[in-house]
């Protein structure tokens, strides 16, 4: 049996697992993916009938997912169910061998209870679409995809998981594309994701040259041969494809356009379960990147600096998911400084009740948008806690659990990884995660104030409305996780799912961490108390106090430093600039080149015969001597080229 | 008859003859076709004798024990009468089932030689000479066989509409088609300079009059005339780049020039200027940058399946010659040409994806792409591995199969356009006509590396081969161009799937053989990407060479 290097826990024993639960678990991406097949082909023929079959099979894969966990509860290793294999050429094996242990058990939760809640919810809010059966199809496909990501045992399946996710995303934020923002939006996610794709390609060649395999449970029992270059750029290199993903700075600019697509969309895909890829792919390789410190700190300042810059830009947008979009981006930022401070089991904590609350919160924005016919600026809204009183509750919880107010879920997660930060040495990280947490309370308070309380200032034609129950209940169920989850799961440091993450999460007991400073814990987690209620009292002096209630429809505060995080640093302004415009002209240039250049140039050559070829110029085989020309002058060159070398 | 001249000397066991037997076949098949297309109203005087002698030879065969050939002789000639009586007044019907049927048989016998001669009985293979060492039947000649026949036989039923409703389904195509074949199969396994050297020529010829097929069409006429001339150039200098080969060393036999090209004694000089020149010559025939520039013009203007053809099996059959040619002939002269290829490479693999960008017509785009795709293909020959072989060779079975499905797709509509195909005549087609836009998502997604296709598995084993003999900067670009290849792949599949359709846009067309070809190329395209496990060993045992 091998053993697993982790070490901050008793390490997993490895069992092949061919019957039982275990031996089952290939079911949980199987059964959406039969009914994304089921639905795609009978599309005509099920109609309505269609959300059906999509959520039994979601609901099905949950049920699964439960058994599993508890499975791997009762008897913790790392389970390996046997496949058949894909690719097998000149001793390089990979095959579809579902990896099942702790994390993923965790993960399968998570992935399988949200989706499933999300299909739910679906049924209301795309109501009447006229591709319902198509929306519900997407969704079984999307749901499969990251089930196949959570469950690969080896890098290359996780890889087509990854693709998957991303080719199932482009849909889903595409799926309304009359509006041609959506469809560019759809397109600019899945060209980052490819850049993003490209870091990961060159990371698992390189794993492959150092270790001869992209088995994960071999992986990271070598991982501690290492020599530390290596380590230093593998972990880069997988952290690259995990930012694109996890929308990390520099690639974070797809994830807040991907919102343009239809809300549940956006709180399964875009903000529960597939952004958290990057982090679980790093948590995953926990092992190799305790192998490389500098790569770790990297990591750690990648999150934080995105924490910060995230949570500067949601301060001053004005449309309701836009707000959680940057919002997610920022979190996403605190799981990353949680991977690189080497607080593994934290930033799987944070993945879990960010889940739970920003799954809550997206849906709560959507009904929002229901109610008020797909209006999203928060400036036209206010009083609303009157008129949906379930969605306002819910969402009064969402608000206390992201601002990090005890006892609700993202305290203990969210104080636990800034916690860990300072304890790990992580000074400088520690305080900007503080200032990102209290930004976080601060517009996220903005965001609830300006929603619901006050006086309303929706136009006259607005009919606000409470949504139906399929909509309500995911989000009374999720506002009770968000509620409880963090209690629950963790409310100590080590708590029971810090236990039970131990055998999958390594330790950075050899890297000699020391705290940045004599505070400890006790100090610690009253600062983080502290630090959410200024941001909730600086909101409350901006936008309740002083009364925008009034009637006031625009953001009372302004100045170019507001300028500047409303126009989102000017990131997409730059990118635009640098890459779509260069990469244009570039091409241009190019064709130029075939077209003009080599004309010119062999016309130039050719001067003697001018009076020739101005008679020849005109006829069809013109272009031909132009290419035979260029032919030539290639040749000339590798001629010249090879003759040089064997000088 | 040839296949005549085969029953005489088979009965001396003669393991030459069957070393060539898919190539006799279809060279029969194609005189024979053209004599059935002469006959005119007449056909049954051809079709009848020749069933005779083949079902005559056949039985002969198989008296004689060799089965399998006899019984793809008996075969083929019960179908071709069969094909006249069914459809008598329906000449090309009979010509491309007669085409048909002689592919399918190239195939069987293939599998057969796979089995009797090359086969070791476990997954391996034993290469033989034959011919005096003028052919080599070994992993690159059988795999070749087997892309370049797959491809002919998925081009045949998507093509026959396409002529048809374009009135250039003239009788000389399948004959043509067959010939083109039987060049690439001997590319495939030529083992000195002159054989190959013929089989280019013979594949070459066949399809300059394939492209320029539409007489009445400018575009194609155009096309096949730069064909024409620039490969004509091409010919000369690859020519003359083997006639100094052959003064550097004094053989026409590659793996004789392989043990003698290094040599101290040797005119490094001369061989390296004949390297120079075969490197521009191979080069202009596989489409590398900066020999790439016919490409464009002729993909587009040759009729669509023609161009399908053109992309998967002349690649195919150039790229068997790129590995003969360096693998066995040059090997020691790598660190000459390792370098160069590799720039060459990294060049077609960019340029092909920039420019891919920003075209606005269909085929264009796609030979653009199949710039792209050279490249890559290229990544494994300079690995000058076995890993990097096999790669190479199970490369271009992925995208031939990848690039047959999108051009039949094009194919599909432009039967009801009537002409060019451009970006704005997909809009909306995800929606009007699904099934279509769907196997054309899938084909440009396979052709961008996309898991679980076809593409990402033949882009992961080249890739893996380069990195492995150190190729690192090489494959990096390869990774970089996939991303910007991405874009315009994406950019389809966006226009197809994100926007709204206009009101009047013509619905693509589908016929019986068109629909065949397409779900024969999608299904492939899955196939080799979720269980490519079967491929991938061929691919692998194919690296066993006649050095």
């Amino acid at each position: 049996m091998i053993q697993l290097a982790y070490a901050a826990g008793e390490a997993n024993e490895v069992i092949e697992a061919t019957s039982g639960v275990i031996g089952a678990a290939w079911l949980v991406p199987a059964l959406p993916l039969v009914g994304f097949v089921v639905v795609l082909l009978a599309t005509r023929t099920l109609r309505d009938r269609a959300a059906v079959i999509a959520i039994a099979a979601s609901a099905a894969a949950f049920v699964v997912s439960v058994a599993v966990a508890i499975a791997v509860l009762a008897d913790p290793a790392s389970y390996v169910r046997p496949m058949p294999t894909w690719i097998d050429v000149g001793g390089f094996t990979v095959t579809f061998d579902l990896l099942v242990d702790q994390l993923t058990a965790v993960m399968l939760l998570v992935v399988t209870g949200v989706g499933f809640l999300v299909h739910l919810y679906s049924v209301g809010y795309m109501h009447g679409d006229e591709r319902y059966p198509r929306f519900f199809a997407y969704l079984n496909l999307f749901l499969a995809s990251m089930l196949i990501l959570v469950l690969a045992g080896d890098l290359l399946t996780l890889f087509l998981g990854w693709e998957l996710v991303g080719l199932s995303s482009y849909l889903l934020i595409g799926f309304w594309f009359e509006d041609a923002s959506n469809a560019s939006a759809a397109k600019k996610a899945f060209v980052t994701n490819r850049v993003g794709d490209v870091s990961f390609m060159v990371a698992m060649f390189l794993a492959f040259a150092t270790f001869g395999t992209l088995e994960i449970l071999e992986l990271v029992e070598d991982a501690a041969t290492l020599s530390s270059t290596t380590a230093f750029a593998l972990v880069l290199l997988l952290m690259g494809g995990a930012a694109a993903k996890s929308a990390q700075i520099p690639l974070h600019v797809w994830l807040p356009d991907a919102m343009a697509g239809p809300t549940p969309v956006s709180a399964l895909i875009h903000a529960a379960t597939m952004v958290t890829a990057g982090v679980y792919l790093t948590v995953r390789m926990s092992p190799v990147l305790v192998a490389s410190l500098d790569a770790m700190t990297v990591i750690a300042w990648i999150g934080a600096l995105t924490a910060l810059l995230a949570a500067l830009v949601a301060v001053r947008q004005d449309d309701i998911k836009k707000i959680l979009a940057y919002s997610t981006v920022s979190q996403l930022g605190f799981m990353f400084i949680a991977v690189g401070v080497g607080a593994f089991r934290e930033a799987i904590f944070h993945l879990v009740t960010h889940a739970f609350f920003k799954g809550l919160l997206f849906l709560a924005a959507g009904s929002v948008m229901h109610a008020m016919a797909n209006r999203t600026d928060i400036w036209r809204m206010g009083g609303l806690r009157k008129v949906m009183p379930v969605t306002f509750a819910t969402s009064l919880i969402g608000w206390l659990a992201i601002s990090g107010i005890p006892p609700f879920a993202g305290f203990f997660s969210k104080d636990q990884i800034l916690t860990e930060a300072y304890l790990h040495g992580f000074g400088g990280v520690y305080v900007v995660g503080l200032v990102a947490a209290i930004l976080t309370a601060f517009y996220m308070s903005r965001w609830f104030f300006l929603i619901f309380l006050g006086t309303p200032r929706w136009p006259a034609d607005a009919h606000p409305h409470e949504s139906p129950t399929t909509m309500t209940t995911p989000l009374i169920i999720l506002a009770v996780l968000s509620a409880g989850g963090g209690l629950a799961l963790n409310p100590v440091h080590s708590g029971p799912l810090y236990q039970f993450l131990a055998p999958v999460s390594a330790s950075v007991e050899g890297l000699g961490l020391t705290p940045a400073g004599p505070l400890t814990e006790a100090v610690l987690i009253p600062v983080a108390i502290v630090a959410a209620l200024v941001g909730i009292a600086t909101a409350w002096a901006a936008y309740l106090r002083r009364d925008v209630s009034q009637g006031v429809v625009r953001e009372p505060v302004r100045g170019p430093l507001a300028e500047l995080f409303e126009r989102k640093f000017f990131v997409d302004e730059l990118y635009e600039a640098v890459f779509t415009r260069f990469g244009r002209r570039a091409a241009e240039v190019m064709v130029w080149f075939d077209t003009r250049v080599i004309d010119g140039a062999v016309n130039g050559a050719g001067a003697a015969s001018l009076a020739v070829a101005r008679t020849t110029r005109r006829t069809q085989t013109g272009g031909v001597r132009t290419y035979v020309g260029a032919m030539l002058a290639g040749a000339i060159v590798v001629v010249a080229v090879l003759m040089l070398q064997v000088r | 008859m040839v296949l005549a001249q085969d029953a005489t000397t088979l009965d001396v066991p003669d393991v030459a003859w069957s070393s060539f037997a898919p190539e006799l076949l279809l060279t029969a098949a194609a005189l024979v076709l053209l004599l059935v297309a002469i006959a005119r109203g007449r056909q049954l005087l051809v079709a009848a004798p020749t069933g005779v002698v083949a079902v005559g030879l056949g039985v002969w065969l198989v008296s004689t024990d060799v089965v399998v050939p006899g019984a793809v002789a008996i075969v083929w000639g019960l179908a071709l009468p069969a094909a006249v009586f069914a459809f008598p007044h329906r000449g090309s019907l009979v010509q491309a089932w007669g085409a048909g049927v002689a592919l399918a048989g190239a195939l069987v016998l293939t599998g057969w030689q796979f089995v009797t001669v090359l086969g070791d009985g476990a997954g391996g293979m034993t290469p033989q000479s034959a011919l005096a060492g003028a052919l080599a039947n070994d992993g690159i000649a059988f795999f070749t066989r087997i892309t370049v026949y797959l491809t002919a036989l998925i081009v045949l039923p998507l093509g026959y509409g396409y002529l048809r409703d374009r009135r250039i389904n003239r009788a000389e195509v399948e004959p043509l088609l067959l010939l083109a074949v039987v060049g690439m199969a001997a590319l495939g396994t030529a083992n000195d300079l002159i054989t190959l050297f013929v089989a280019l020529e013979v594949l070459s010829l066949a399809l300059y009059v394939l492209t320029g097929l539409a007489r009445r069409d400018r575009r194609s006429q155009e096309a096949s005339l730069k064909y024409f001339v620039m490969g004509a150039v091409a010919s000369a200098i690859l020519l003359y780049g083997m006639a100094l080969m052959y003064v550097a060393t004094g053989s026409l036999s590659l793996p004789t020039i392989g043990s003698v090209v290094a040599l101290a004694g040797t005119n490094q000089l001369v061989s390296a200027l004949g390297l120079a020149l075969v490197t521009v010559g191979i080069g202009f025939k596989v489409a590398l940058v900066p020999f790439h520039l016919w490409t464009p013009d002729v993909y587009q203007g040759a009729p669509t399946n023609i161009t399908a053809f053109m992309a998967a099996a002349t690649k195919a059959a150039g790229f068997a010659a790129v590995l003969r040619l360096y693998l066995v002939a040059f090997p020691g002269l790598q660190g000459l040409w390792a370098p160069v290829l590799a720039v060459l490479a990294a060049a077609s693999m960019l340029y092909g994806a920039y420019v891919a960008l920003v075209q606005r017509d269909l085929k264009r785009m796609l030979a653009y792409s199949s710039i792209t795709h050279a490249g890559y293909a290229t990544i494994g020959v300079v690995a000058v591995t076995d890993a990097g072989l096999s790669g190479t060779l199970w490369y271009l079975l992925t995208y031939a199969v990848s690039t047959l499905g999108a051009f039949g797709c094009v194919i599909a509509i432009e039967r009801r356009r009537r002409g060019e195909v451009a970006l704005v005549d997909l809009r909306g087609l995800g929606r009007t006509s699904p099934a279509v836009a769907g196997i054309l998502a899938l084909c440009l997604l396979s052709l961008a590396g996309m898991p679980p296709t076809a593409g990402f598995v033949g882009k992961f084993v080249v890739f893996q081969a380069g990195i492995e003999a150190g190729w690192t900067w090489l494959v990096v670009i390869g990774v970089l161009s996939s991303i910007v290849a991405a874009f315009f792949y994406l950019r389809i599949a966006g226009v197809m799937f994100l926007e709204t359709a206009d009101d009047d846009r013509p619905l693509p067309a589908s016929s019986l053989g068109l629909t065949t070809g397409i779900a024969v190329s999608a299904t492939l395209v899955v196939f080799l990407g979720v269980q490519p496990q079967a491929f991938l060993h061929l691919a692998d045992a194919a690296a066993a060479l006649v050095r």
